[in-house]
């Protein structure tokens, strides 16, 4: 990242707001330039015509004002004629263009020019410019007599730089001001991205799960970008730590019969055996690699499932026939002296993987044998309610305790913690899984001491 | 001397316990902590061997319940449960050692001799007295420059009494600690192996090791 984000966005309205400012300040330039000489030239016709107002013929002198002897009378010039008003010189001059009043250096300077009625002049000067505004007077006397108005072009840059010192003064504050708070704003809007990288940052350096980003209130895009990562992550964390126990288990679990094998192996080597000892041994062996096997076959069924990686292929099928069959299959191995009836509706259509729901009944059923009381009772029911199909295996042994009921599909988990009573561990939670997969829920229920009722119903 | 196995892997179990006769030590093989329980409080053992998941009570519920009893007797956890978490919370309960599954046998025999040494405060597996000495790990008896043959259960009953030579034993803690409950070869035994081991032993010396003290039992030490 060559530039961060806030730098870029920092940037590019800065530049945007420099470009506005520069183009503003031309415009307002350009009609400023135009009002303001609208402005000059307005005072200047006015004032001329003001003034040419203030100039009379009259025979005697008067005390109103200045009296100039001329043509035998006199021009009375009242003491409304202001020579300088709004930086215009005003002046009379005679019909041979002699100045006869208003007395200045700029208005004697221009006398040599002619007067121009109805339009203003712009006459350059080693002074500077000037624009001249000439009314010729008429009336009783007044013939031949015209009053000038003078303005220099500097009272017109002289508002105009006021405006321009004033803009460069203002605007490169608006500038830094808008720039710094933008800068600011930016940087609390993007902040949350910060908190993320951070925390995506400590998770991939530590290689824990455990950390959140944990912003503070807010709801805002990015606040709730923010908690969905965080909720993912808590989504993660547990799949991580279910996954890790997983794998911890199953070590666990194989390190057992690996263990008893190589003290079976280790013995049998070490020691002077007999033949049955050695044929104790290897019958061990056997059964403990028979058990990893189970364990094995077992995790990997359950981690399919799980996963759904195996191709599930849901059908037809009549679930009546395959729950009586599977029991049969497990009433004929019959262990321990117990007795299974099976009542079961004839005739119970399902859409299910036979070989999966094949699994999850026989799963029950010998889970029943297994905890149920020697020589006691297994009740098998299936029954129709509507949509639901309904499977009931009731068993008359040890039954769970009610603080070990919520554990019991949990992978290897065992009620009874003996390993070798019970097979992997493994067979309720592919149940489960099983059940899960054709949108069903396996439910149980347990009295210690009077055995379990597990019913599967999807 | 006398060894507790409690696993519930009975095949484990089985092996473990004959390995442990085969070394001559007795073994007494239970299956559930309870069970472990009962068999801790109702004989003295030199070492127990514990297995940390147990139906009923787990190792270390029962190394807290045995401890709090004020029994020390050395623990050797055994468990497939290799988390240093777990390690930790094993030594810290009291356990004198843990054993990771799977394990060698020759090992755990080697870590069963270490506990017993440290409990007994040798340094090594070789105890002397006068000019015998004893290799509890190779099994050689040493007397005078010369080896002596033992039997498992000669030796067994030597082992025992030179980790408490000094010590008046009686009849029924010898017994105790040579054979395990499911002994039953009468009350005299003791004095029968006391014969072969004084025969094999003191006889052709001059100073006799063995001492009977009448009405109390026997006592290994040199001189009267």
């Amino acid at each position: 990242m060559a530039l961060k984000v806030r730098t870029k966005i920092t940037l590019w309205y800065s530049v945007i707001l420099v470009l506005i400012m520069a183009v503003l300040f031309l415009v307002t330039m350009y009609i400023s330039d135009s009002v303001i000489l609208n402005n000059v030239m307005d005072a200047l016709i006015e004032t001329v015509a003001e003034n040419s107002g203030a100039v009379t013929y009259r025979l005697q002198s008067s005390d109103d004002g200045v009296s100039i002897a001329y043509n035998g009378a006199y021009i009375v010039i009242d003491d409304d004629f202001r020579s300088l008003y709004r930086g215009v010189y005003t002046a009379l001059y005679n019909s041979s263009g002699n100045l006869i009043y208003g007395e200045d250096f700029i208005s004697a300077q221009l006398e040599t020019i002619e007067p121009v009625t109805g339009r203003v002049q712009t006459v350059q000067t080693s002074s500077g410019t000037y624009y001249i505004f000439d009314n010729i007077l008429t009336g009783t006397g007044l013939d031949g007599l015209w009053v000038r108005g003078i303005v220099s072009e500097s009272q017109k840059n002289d508002s105009l730089s006021f405006i321009v010192r004033l803009s460069i003064l203002v605007m490169p504050w608006i500038v830094l001001l808008a720039v710094a708070g933008g800068y600011f704003i930016a940087g609390r809007m993007l902040d949350p991205i910060n908190k993320i990288r951070e925390t995506a940052d400590e998770i991939s350096s530590e290689g824990t799960l455990s950390r959140r980003i944990n912003l503070e209130s807010g709801n805002d895009e990015l606040h709730l970008l923010a908690d969905t990562f965080d909720m993912m992550l808590d989504k993660l964390e547990k799949m991580f730590e279910s996954e890790k126990q997983f794998t911890s288990d199953a070590s666990h679990e194989l390190r057992t019969p690996v263990a008893v094998i190589m003290a079976q192996c280790e013995y049998a080597l070490g020691e002077s055996c007999s033949r049955e000892e050695y044929m104790e041994t290897l019958e061990t062996i056997q059964r403990q690699g028979k058990k990893m096997s189970d364990i094995i076959s077992d995790m990997l069924e359950f981690t399919r499932i799980e996963q759904k990686t195996t191709d599930v292929s849901m059908a037809d099928l009549d679930f009546s026939k395959l729950v009586a069959e599977t029991c049969d299959e497990m009433a004929a191995i019959g262990e321990r002296g117990i007795t299974l009836t099976a009542d079961i509706e004839p005739g119970i259509a399902a859409v299910g993987n036979a070989g999966l729901l094949n699994r999850l009944v026989s799963n029950l059923v010998s889970n029943a044998y297994k905890y149920g009381r020697e020589g006691g009772h297994i009740d098998v029911k299936l029954r129709r309610d509507g949509e639901k199909i309904s499977l009931t295996v009731a068993d008359d042994g040890v039954g769970i305790s009610a603080d070990k009921l919520d554990k019991i599909f949990n992978r290897f988990y065992r009620a009874d913690a003996s390993r070798s009573r019970a097979g992997t561990g493994l067979g309720l939670a592919i149940a489960r899984e099983i059940a899960h997969l054709h949108g069903g829920e396996i439910t149980v229920s347990s009295a210690e001491g009077e055995g379990s009722i597990f019913i599967f119903e999807f | 001397m006398r060894v507790l196995v409690a696993e519930d892997e009975r095949d484990l179990n089985n092996i473990v316990c004959k390995k442990l006769t085969a070394e001559g030590y007795s073994a007494d093989a239970c299956y559930d902590g309870k069970e472990a329980l009962e068999y801790i409080e109702a004989a003295e053992y030199d070492v127990i061997i514990l297995d940390v998941m147990m139906p009923e009570m787990d190792g270390f519920e029962l190394i807290k319940t045995v401890r709090s009893c004020g029994i020390s007797t050395p623990v050797i956890f055994l468990t497939a449960r290799d988390s240093v978490e777990d390690r930790i919370a094993g030594l810290d309960l009291g356990a004198s050692d843990y054993v990771i599954k799977p394990f060698s046998l020759a090992e755990l025999m080697a870590r069963v001799r270490a506990v017993v040494r440290k409990s007994s405060g040798n340094a090594t597996n070789i105890y002397e007295i006068a000019d015998m000495t004893v290799d509890t790990a190779t099994k050689k008896v040493v007397r005078g420059g010369k080896e002596i043959d033992l039997s498992a259960k000669e030796f067994a009953l030597l082992e025992f009494m030179i980790r408490n030579k000094g010590v008046v034993l009686s009849r029924e803690k010898i017994e105790n600690n040579i054979w395990n409950f499911d002994y039953e070869g009468g009350t005299n035994a003791v004095d029968v192996y006391i014969r072969y081991l004084r025969r094999k032993i003191d006889e052709g010396f001059d100073t006799k090791l063995i001492h009977t003290v009448r009405g109390s039992g026997y006592v290994l030490r040199e001189g009267k």
